[in-house]
């Protein structure tokens, strides 16, 4: 039982080579241009962040509702797999296979930058942000009633969010948005963009653990919420 | 639960449902379902069948009443307790593109089958239903029937102790249907409790070892189906065609009531099949000859038509005209 669903997804998505493939193709067809264009490095990390980020939450969103509207998630839960364990499974396995899907976008990035051993850190930060937005996909299939619904509750609450995280704008010190934005874990991955280009030092310690508890907290929630998160995508 | 509540897998009571858009589902409708029966529901279409289904699956919560599976309430089944479950639905969903070999390992594991269990039980169950030669093709290449073997495959393979089939034979070949009769008794004569829905009468009679019949989302009888076959005893349906148009001097038998077409005579016999012959000596004595004859006993689609007044499926469906069923 246990890895049942993770050991699922992954040979689903292994089989359906074409969209497996695509996936890692068109982040890599924006990518590819923006990062050999000399596009100043502000704006090409806050398109990066935005475009790992939609990725992650709609690619967790649309399936989601996609198997609830079919039946197979009641087939799931019928057939005696526990709702926490289908989602925590579905989550991780997930964005394991976005942080694949998008290796290639990054080492394009890192090609570009000249900077290369900067990115474990991106690499670090990328997965949690994918985590994140994979869970924020989840909230999103729960609350929707369709897929354009979904579709259009992921990519609000995703940028939303980015925009808290600073991507677009760099909040003044001291004030609430400066507050929030500590707390976003998207600012991670969008940091360490910038980081990787020079633009500014490396968070600390203290700065890391804000939104890493932030998003561990999103987790515990989501997969709390169980069978009514679940149930709420079928 | 009393010494009594313990054998009851299934029990609902008084159990009512409505679905959102306002549509009744059922209304308080009480049932056990206890080791080793093989319970049958039968109605028309939007009789309530699916719906008693999905509430002792736990699918839906009712609005009244309770409704307890294995035990425990349904709808807050955990999922240890599901895997001693298997389902079987109306839809056959499966996980496409996997082959149907691994998403039926896939719900045998889920089920609680080690790997090595699993493989052994779907491989006996696709050779049994016939789709051991197909098992590396995905769902969605599988013909209806195949799709819905492998849905009986997947709700098998772990040997539950309760069993919920909505529609078990639809779609099967004669031999996946033997089959399926089989796996099904010999699960029940282990302990295993049945819920079926079903619409065919000889299926039902193959299966039930208890009928319950449904109409507007409540219970009209529960017996057995001998008992209710019983309440139609020798009451046989003797379709005879005829040349010639309808006859006002007919002396038909006592006990015969018929209604004449032109070309065809529909007899209603109160002393089983035993009349045809005098039957048969009143329409010839009216100078008319009979082409053809065919003899219809009871089954429980006459029963339902005779208990409530109206066909268990809509009379453009029925291959032969059914018993009549309009007052007792």
């Amino acid at each position: 039982m246990i890895g049942l669903i993770w050991s699922l997804e992954w040979a689903v998505a292994t089989r359906r080579r074409r969209l497996f493939g695509l996936n890692a193709l068109i982040p890599l067809l924006l990518v590819g241009p923006i990062a050999f264009s000399g596009a100043p490095a502000q704006h090409a990390a806050a398109v990066y962040t935005v475009l790992f980020t939609i990725f992650g939450a709609f690619g967790s969103c649309i399936p989601l509702i996609r198997d609830g509207e079919s039946g197979l998630l009641t087939r799931f839960m019928l057939a005696g797999v526990p709702p926490r364990s289908l989602l925590t499974q579905r989550v991780l396995a997930a964005t394991s296979l976005d942080t694949v899907q998008l290796l290639p976008s990054l080492i394009v990035i890192a090609l570009a930058s000249g900077n290369a051993q900067a990115f474990g850190g991106v690499l670090a930060a990328l997965m949690l942000t994918l985590l994140v937005a994979n869970l924020l996909g989840v909230w999103a299939a729960a609350l929707a009633r369709s897929v354009a619904e979904g579709a259009l509750f992921a990519a609000v609450s995703s940028l939303l969010l980015l925009h808290a995280a600073g991507a677009f704008r760099t909040p003044a010190p001291g004030t609430l948005s400066a507050g929030v934005e500590r707390l976003v874990p998207f600012r991670l991955l969008h940091e360490s963009l910038l980081a990787a280009e020079g633009l500014s030092p490396p968070g600390s310690g203290a700065d890391l653990l804000p939104p890493i508890l932030v998003a561990a907290a999103l987790a515990l929630v989501t997969i709390a919420g169980g069978r009514r998160v679940a149930v709420g995508a079928v | 639960m009393s010494h009594e509540d313990r054998s009851a897998l299934v029990r609902l009571g008084g159990a009512s449902y409505r679905y959102r858009s306002g549509r009744p589902g059922v209304g308080r409708v009480t049932l056990d379902v206890d080791a080793g029966e093989r319970v049958v529901l039968m109605g028309p279409n939007g009789s309530g069948k699916t719906t008693v289904l999905r509430l002792i699956t736990g699918e839906l919560r009712p609005g009244d009443g309770s409704v307890h599976a294995l035990g425990h309430p349904a709808a807050s089944l955990r999922a240890g307790h599901r895997r001693r479950m298997g389902v079987v639905a109306a839809e056959s969903v499966h996980v496409d593109p996997l082959p149907a070999h691994q998403n039926a390992l896939f719900f045998a594991q889920a089920a609680g089958l080690s790997r090595d269990g699993a493989e052994a039980a779907v491989h006996e169950l696709f050779e049994r239903f016939g789709l051991a030669a197909d098992s590396d093709v995905p769902p969605s290449e599988y013909s209806y029937g195949m799709r819905r073997k492998l849905l009986l495959v997947e709700a098998l393979a772990h040997e539950p102790d309760l069993l919920v089939l909505d529609e078990p034979f639809l779609g099967l070949d004669p031999s996946a249907r033997s089959a399926l009769l089989d796996i099904i008794h010999v699960r029940a004569s282990s302990g295993a409790a049945v819920v079926a829905a079903l619409n065919g009468a000889a299926d039902a009679l193959a299966l039930a070892s208890r009928v319950v019949f449904l109409m507007d989302g409540e219970v009209v009888a529960d017996d057995t189906p001998d008992a209710l076959l019983e309440r139609l005893a020798k009451r046989t349906l003797i379709t005879i065609e005829v040349d010639g148009p309808p006859s006002r001097d007919a002396d038909y038998p006592e006990g015969v009531t018929v209604d004449e077409t032109a070309g065809r005579l529909l007899a209603i016999s109160e002393f089983g099949p035993g009349v045809l012959p005098a039957l048969c000596q009143a329409v010839l004595a009216t100078g008319r000859a009979i082409r053809s004859v065919r003899v219809k006993e009871p089954d429980l689609a006459d029963v339902f038509a005779h208990l409530t007044g109206q066909p268990l499926a809509p009379a453009a469906q029925s291959e032969d005209p059914s018993l009549p069923g309009a007052g007792q």
